[in-house]
């Protein structure tokens, strides 16, 4: 800083400001919340808002600017309301640009939280944000005080005025965990919190594929929970009929029992079908959206074991076994109609050969029982996609050295997985660990660990 | 204790952390809003304001390292929608000082807030107050790090031959 920066520094710190206190605002009455009262413009809104405004027009501005509790809405649109201990709103926030939209110019600062939140649905269904195709909502709750977030969600709840919506709602904390994963994906605490109770019930489902999921997706896959009002729409997808029918006819089998139906989340919505025909049991995963086979698999209820019942007999039952490894792997190329296969691994475990390949973009696994070669179960997956890395290896580590700016590394890793390279490297005592999209370069995330 | 400690207490309703700061870089943020503003009452205000955002958005500041970029990119956003009119000039009297400056030190005041164009006068002034480097100044102003140092040489000369005027004089 020169001669004349610092004078400029002791003079402008010179200026005498008033005295800020707090607690003297609160016991005044709230100036900011005054200031920044606007006429709603009433020309803009639904009939609904418009309604609500006018009451919010009347009531006067709360002298309590303390934030005790917050109200999180979450459609696609997200929308954070931060209120006062007489649930009187202070702030309203949009988390995303959905929610700047659905907030367009109402003024809901100083209304009751549940007029508040009634004219934001309003807003979200004249916004097209909330229709019979997606008709969920999730409303979050934040106090300090776990009962009195769970009273306002209960009163909140009670107030909510619609028909054919369904309402998952939830008392959240503000837990360092959460609040982390909020900020890296750029979601509301309340969509954290949803996500991670599905994931709790489902180890195969990642945050990352969750995280992009509308509500409306989220509230099929969460399935039964205490919390949720009203089902949540299918109307988007084929439906659990026309899934039924593509799969029957798949299979083409008509008398079935055992049937079973439910819509589940592999990577898209799917219906996960399973049934049983002609002494056979059927599973099938069906694109929900298009009516396509995912995967199917097909158990033709053959005993692997000759001798089940034969508790004496040794684990390695390799001697009983009379078809050799070419023969099983010729059997179950010929039931796929294959020829040209990659990925190629056998394996005998329990007289019966598990074996795996990918033709023809798909993945194909079998059963085949070593002693009579029959196949005793098989399943195709359509969605099998050949890893395509642009990348190689060490393109990726320059990448991940380059963006550390580091030379001189130890313990360096790295693997392809799901098109993208892991790489860990230590330098010093700090330890990175970098996540490379294989096909475009790009870092999708990386970690320093110093430790 | 550095700002981001502050922050973290006032995000856990510590109002004592809340005055504790304020009292720190009040005039960091006011500077900045009479910078952009050139009027003291609506800097003021723009002051209050911002501390009111502070203290209900410092939850929200968790994981980025520039807490004093944050807090003057908000005072930013709220004194560019406070800009009223393009008034050309501010007295320098307008401002209550807590100890009144020597004559020279008014001048130089004066001087900057009224000589200087607006980039000019917000680079000197966030820089001159909170020690920022230059490339964090310019992505508070949106501006190029190169048309911020080309600014920030060409503000500090005219301060400087003013400084020699008023010797000379």
């Amino acid at each position: 800083m020169n001669s004349i920066e610092k004078r400029i520094n002791k003079n402008l710190n010179n200026i005498k400001l008033p005295k800020f206190d707090l607690n003297n605002l609160e016991k005044k009455g709230y100036v900011y919340m005054e200031k920044k009262r606007k006429l709603p413009i009433m020309a803009a809104i639904s009939t609904l808002c418009v309604i609500c405004l006018l009451f919010i027009g009347g009531l006067y501005y709360n002298n309590n600017y303390k934030v005790t509790s917050k109200v999180g809405i979450d459609v696609n649109p997200s929308v954070e309301l931060k209120i006062n201990q007489k649930e009187k709103v202070l702030e309203v926030i949009a988390n995303n640009e959905d929610g700047k939209k659905i907030i367009s110019d109402m003024d809901l600062k100083g209304s009751d939280i549940n007029v508040a939140v009634n004219a934001l649905i309003g807003s979200m269904v004249k916004n097209g944000y909330i229709t019979e195709l997606a008709n969920s909502i999730l409303i979050s709750v934040e106090n300090n005080d776990n009962n009195k977030a769970e009273t306002l969600r209960q009163e909140i709840l009670n107030q909510i005025n619609m028909e054919n919506i369904s309402i998952i709602s939830q008392t959240v904390n503000e837990e360092k965990e959460l609040t982390d994963l909020a900020n890296q994906y750029n979601i509301s605490l309340g969509k954290v919190k949803i996500i991670k109770q599905i994931m709790a019930n489902n180890n195969l489902l990642t945050f990352d594929q969750l995280a992009d999921l509308s509500i409306n997706e989220l509230n099929l896959i969460l399935k039964d929970n205490e919390n949720t009002t009203g089902s949540a729409s299918q109307k988007a997808y084929i439906g659990e009929e026309k899934a039924k029918e593509i799969a029957l006819n798949h299979a083409n089998v008509t008398n079935i029992n055992n049937y079973k139906i439910e819509l589940d989340f592999d990577d898209v919505m799917v219906y996960e079908i399973e049934f049983k025909a002609n002494n056979k049991e059927y599973d099938y995963e069906i694109n929900a959206l298009t009516g396509d086979i995912i995967e199917y698999e097909i158990d033709n209820n053959e005993v692997s074991n000759n001798n089940s019942n034969d508790n004496s007999s040794n684990n390695s039952n390799n001697n009983s076994s009379i078809i050799t490894k070419d023969e099983a792997k010729q059997i179950a190329l010929n039931h796929a109609n294959v020829t040209n296969i990659t990925n190629y691994e056998i394996e005998l475990d329990d007289n019966k050969y598990e074996i795996e390949f990918k033709a023809n973009n798909k993945e194909y696994d079998y059963e085949i029982n070593a002693t009579t070669g029959k196949i005793i179960k098989y399943s195709i997956d359509n969605n099998y996609k050949e890893p395509n890395p642009v990348i190689s290896k060490d393109e990726a580590k320059q990448i991940a050295l380059n963006h550390a700016n580091v030379t001189n590394i130890t313990n360096y890793e790295i693997e392809l997985d799901d098109n993208k390279y892991e790489i860990e490297f230590n330098v010093n005592n700090k330890e990175y660990s970098y996540e490379i999209n294989a096909t475009t370069g790009k870092i999708i995330e990386y970690e320093i660990d110093t430790d | 204790m550095e700002v981001s400690n502050y922050l973290e207490r006032i995000a856990m309703n510590d109002i004592e952390a809340f005055n504790e700061l304020y009292n720190l870089i009040n005039n960091n943020v006011y500077s900045f809003a009479l910078s952009i503003l050139k009027n003291n009452e609506d800097a003021l205000d723009v002051t209050q304001e911002v501390f009111i955002t502070i203290y209900h958005n410092a939850f929200k500041y968790q994981n980025q390292n520039k807490p004093m970029a944050w807090i003057l990119t908000i005072t930013k956003n709220i004194a560019y929608n406070k800009i009223k009119s393009n008034k050309k000039t501010i007295n320098v009297d307008e401002i209550e000082f807590i100890s009144k400056p020597n004559h020279d030190d008014k001048i130089l005041i004066e001087y900057l807030l009224n000589n200087l164009n607006d980039d000019e006068r917000n680079i000197v002034i966030l820089h001159a107050m909170n020690g920022f480097k230059f490339h964090e100044i310019a992505k508070i102003l949106d501006l190029k790090i190169t048309t911020t140092l080309s600014k920030y040489h060409r503000a500090i000369k005219k301060l400087k031959e003013l400084t020699k005027e008023e010797k000379n004089e």
